[in-house]
């Protein structure tokens, strides 16, 4: 009945809105989670740690209304793969928006200044990651599997530049001095970004099966190597 | 609330709809309508008004004379028994009904389960063409076909056979339309259990379509004993009880028919009269049968028609 | 489809499948092979052909005036529409059940042996085969006590799987079920549902829905008919999650029909 599908394929449209929104607000979070890192703002990680909550919210309004729809539509084909993929990209999206907000606690009480060098990669991976969650979500949004698939390679930058950082950060660690604290937090800051980026692979990999119905996981990036140890 | 003051208007409540009208256009039309209702009734009283009357007339003539002995003493000179005609009619009507049901159950049967449909509405056409013919002309083909061309004679095979002519028909349907009326889902699922015709129709159909059939003898039978042309016609009247097929017999109708000229009073008018008394009887405990048959049959496939 | 496990013909072999009525085509072209033991489901719009095409596997187009049948049926490697084949032992041997309960109006008893009858099986091989089929059937417990009951007088759930059971008692290989569950409430939808689960297992099952969820739940394989073509056959799991045509996505996804 047409009544009833315009109806169905309206709430799809606002689940997928509401998961993009989802995404926006948790990516606003990495954002300013790394510049109160970055520069030890109290009073900006505070703003972040206070949009934890919606964060919640969204997570768990979607997951309700995707169960109602599955009660009620009993989806099949490309519905069923997109409700699927729905959920777990909205997991993922929370474990965006958390690490975010992980960045902004860590220096908030730490106050201080970076490295320019590690500044400018964390910057750097900042920047990339969120591109990544950004082009995975529209393609999702837009069925655009070529775009999807162009996310995959992007972590291969990601990592390089965390191996980077992790090295210089470790080399300054040995120096010893008053700014190690900072530099430990930072090192985990960084592996935080990383995850970013992962996760950003993930939303893709969904989109990809929500789009086409693929699940190969040829395509997913290999996890980097470890940063060799350098010799005791 | 609505307080109502003096000279102010209060709507009524939307419920007021359903209150019976009270302008004066809908008053008339209610009023018509029931008159209507009370018309139809009488009407009916009407249309049973023949029959009452009939039933009346002939009662109150035949009651007079109507005794025991009219009806069972069979000596020959007896001109006041009607017991030769009951029994003569009894055997003819029993081999009449014998053979329109050897006819039209085989015929129904055949015409409902295996002919082509072209060829069964052949059959229905002609079964209703014979329906509709005049019992003279039955009894006139009788004459021709039994009498005289078979050579059998003016007997009580004669007048069987073209009595069982002109119950045909009815008998024909009947049956057509008892198994026709099997359930399509039955009929399906006997022969999709691996039935074969033969054991369909046994297990399945003539258990369901048995009520109607016996329905439609009666009926049949009723119409039969009614009729007075194809025996006229074909069945030389006797004052004995036929012992044979090839004998002359008599039957109630043929009673009437000949007697109903006598004048008021005389023993022929009675006989008459008698006899008239007792096919009504006849026809109208068939017809009760087939009512009663007609009500149990409804009870016991009740939920098989969905 | 893979080939069988088991040595000798599929239990059910379609082949260049036609079914005309007239000038119009009904069935076009299918061709289906049916795996010794399975639920296949056979999906599509109101008037695709799935009750023809049912109805096909065990001749009872023979009972409409009019179709005309060509291609080939085979049963264990025999075409059943082979002029020296009797398409009442076809029947025997392919059972169906329609969409209505059709049981007839005798005990529960007579209405389950009379398959059995039909074949003259002795009378206690006779009591034994029913309580088996109404075993099978998942209806034993609730009529055990008294067999010899109207069957006219069991819900309509219970009537259905009294026809199932009256199918089974004569030991068929195949299966037809025509939307067996479209008169049932969902209580008696879960039963015969249950039945078809288990019995699935055991025979080959040819099941007409147009419940694409009852598909999701009882069957292995899952055939998208439409307009008289077979569009598109697979296992469930695939069919529903990943259609491979377009048609069978918009008809699942319930964008038409």
């Amino acid at each position: 009945m047409p009544g009833v599908d315009e109806d169905h394929s309206r709430e799809m449209g606002l689940l997928k809105q509401h998961v993009g929104e989802m995404t926006e607000l948790a990516l606003g979070m990495v954002s300013d989670g790394t510049r109160a890192l970055l520069h030890g703002d109290s009073e900006l990680a505070h703003s972040v740690g206070s949009r934890d909550a919606a964060l919640d919210r969204y997570d768990l309004n979607i997951e309700l209304e995707t169960i109602r729809l599955v009660a009620v539509m009993q989806p099949e084909g490309p519905d069923l793969r997109t409700t699927e993929a729905i959920l777990k990209i909205a997991n993922c999206v929370d474990r965006i928006g958390r690490l975010g907000y992980d960045l902004s606690r860590y220096l908030s009480s730490t106050p201080g200044t970076t490295d320019a060098d590690v500044a400018e990669m964390v910057r750097e991976m900042d920047e990339r990651s969120r591109a990544m969650v950004t082009a995975a979500m529209d393609a999702f949004l837009s069925g655009d599997v070529a775009r999807a698939k162009a996310v995959f390679p992007m972590d291969d930058a990601v990592d390089a530049l965390h191996r980077k950082a992790q090295a210089r950060l470790i080399e300054l660690l040995r120096q010893g001095g008053p700014e190690s604290d900072r530099r430990a937090f930072l090192l985990l800051g960084a592996r935080h970004l990383e995850r970013v980026a992962d996760n950003a692979c993930k939303i893709a990999e969904k989109a990809v099966y929500a789009i086409t119905g693929e699940r190969r996981t040829e395509y997913l990036p290999r996890r980097s190597p470890p940063a060799p140890r350098p010799p005791a | 609330m609505v307080t109502a003051t003096e000279g102010s208007y209060v709507p009524p409540p939307p419920g007021a709809e359903l209150l019976r009208a009270t302008s004066l256009s809908l008053r008339w039309r209610v009023s018509f309508d029931r008159a209507i209702g009370y018309l139809l009734p009488l009407l009916y009283l009407v249309a049973l008004l023949p029959i009452a009357w009939i039933v009346y007339w002939v009662s109150v003539h035949a009651l007079v004379t109507l005794n025991w002995s009219a009806l069972t003493d069979t000596s020959p000179l007896d001109t006041h028994s009607l017991a030769v005609p009951i029994i003569s009619t009894f055997y003819v009507m029993l081999l009449a009904t014998v053979i329109a049901v050897v006819f039209g159950l085989f015929g129904g049967i055949a015409t409902a389960e295996f002919l082509s449909e072209r060829v069964a509405g052949w059959v229905r056409t002609s079964a209703n063409l014979l329906a509709g013919t005049p019992s003279v002309v039955v009894g006139y083909f009788g004459y021709f076909a039994f009498v005289l061309y078979f050579g059998w004679g003016l007997n009580v095979i004669s007048g069987s056979f073209t009595l069982a002519f002109f119950m045909l028909p009815y008998l024909f349907r009947t049956v057509d339309l008892a198994y026709t009326s099997v359930p399509r889902s039955i009929r399906e699922a006997a022969y999709g259990q691996g039935s074969r015709p033969f054991q369909y129709l046994l297990r399945i159909a003539t258990p369901i379509a048995f009520p109607q059939v016996l329905n439609g003898v009666f009926l049949a039978m009723a119409i039969g004993v009614g009729e007075t042309a194809p025996l006229w016609l074909t069945l030389e009247q006797s004052a004995l009880v036929p012992t044979g097929l090839f004998q002359p017999a008599s039957f109630l109708t043929g009673q009437i028919f000949e007697d109903y000229t006598s004048g008021p009073g005389t023993p022929g008018i009675a006989l008459a009269f008698e006899a008239a008394f007792i096919l009504l009887v006849v026809v109208i405990s068939l017809n009760i049968i087939v009512r009663i048959i007609s009500a149990r049959f409804r009870k016991r496939v009740e939920g098989l028609f969905q | 489809m893979t080939a069988s496990v088991a040595s000798g013909p599929p239990v059910l072999s379609v082949q260049k499948l036609r079914v005309r009525a007239g000038k119009r085509i009904l069935l076009d072209d299918v061709d289906l092979e049916f795996e010794r033991t399975s639920l296949t489901a056979v999906i599509g719009p109101s008037g695709c052909g799935k009750t023809t095409f049912v109805r096909s596997l065990n001749r009872m187009t023979e009972m409409t005036p009019g179709l005309k049948v060509t291609g080939r049926v085979d049963y264990l490697g025999q075409n059943i529409y082979d002029p020296a084949v009797d398409p009442v032992l076809v029947r025997r041997r392919i059972g169906m059940v329609f969409q209505r309960p059709t049981v007839f109006p005798m005990s529960v008893f007579e209405n389950a042996a009379f398959g059995l009858r039909l074949i003259r099986e002795e009378e206690n091989e006779i009591d034994r085969a029913v309580t088996e089929a109404l075993q099978r059937a998942g209806l034993w417990d609730e009529v055990k006590d008294d067999l010899n009951r109207s069957a006219l007088g069991l819900s309509g759930g219970q009537q259905q799987r009294l026809c199932i059971a009256r199918a089974l008692a004569v030991q068929p290989k195949v299966l037809l079920m025509d939307e067996p569950c479209s008169a049932l409430d969902p209580a008696a939808t879960q039963r015969v549902e249950a039945t078809m689960d288990r019995l699935k297992q055991e025979i080959v099952i040819v099941l007409v829905t147009h419940n694409v969820g009852q598909a999701a739940r009882v069957s292995d394989r899952v055939a998208f008919l439409h307009s008289g073509r077979l569009v598109e056959v697979g296992v469930t799991a695939d069919i529903l999650e990943r259609p491979r045509e377009k048609l069978t996505e918009q008809f699942i996804t319930g964008r038409f029909g």
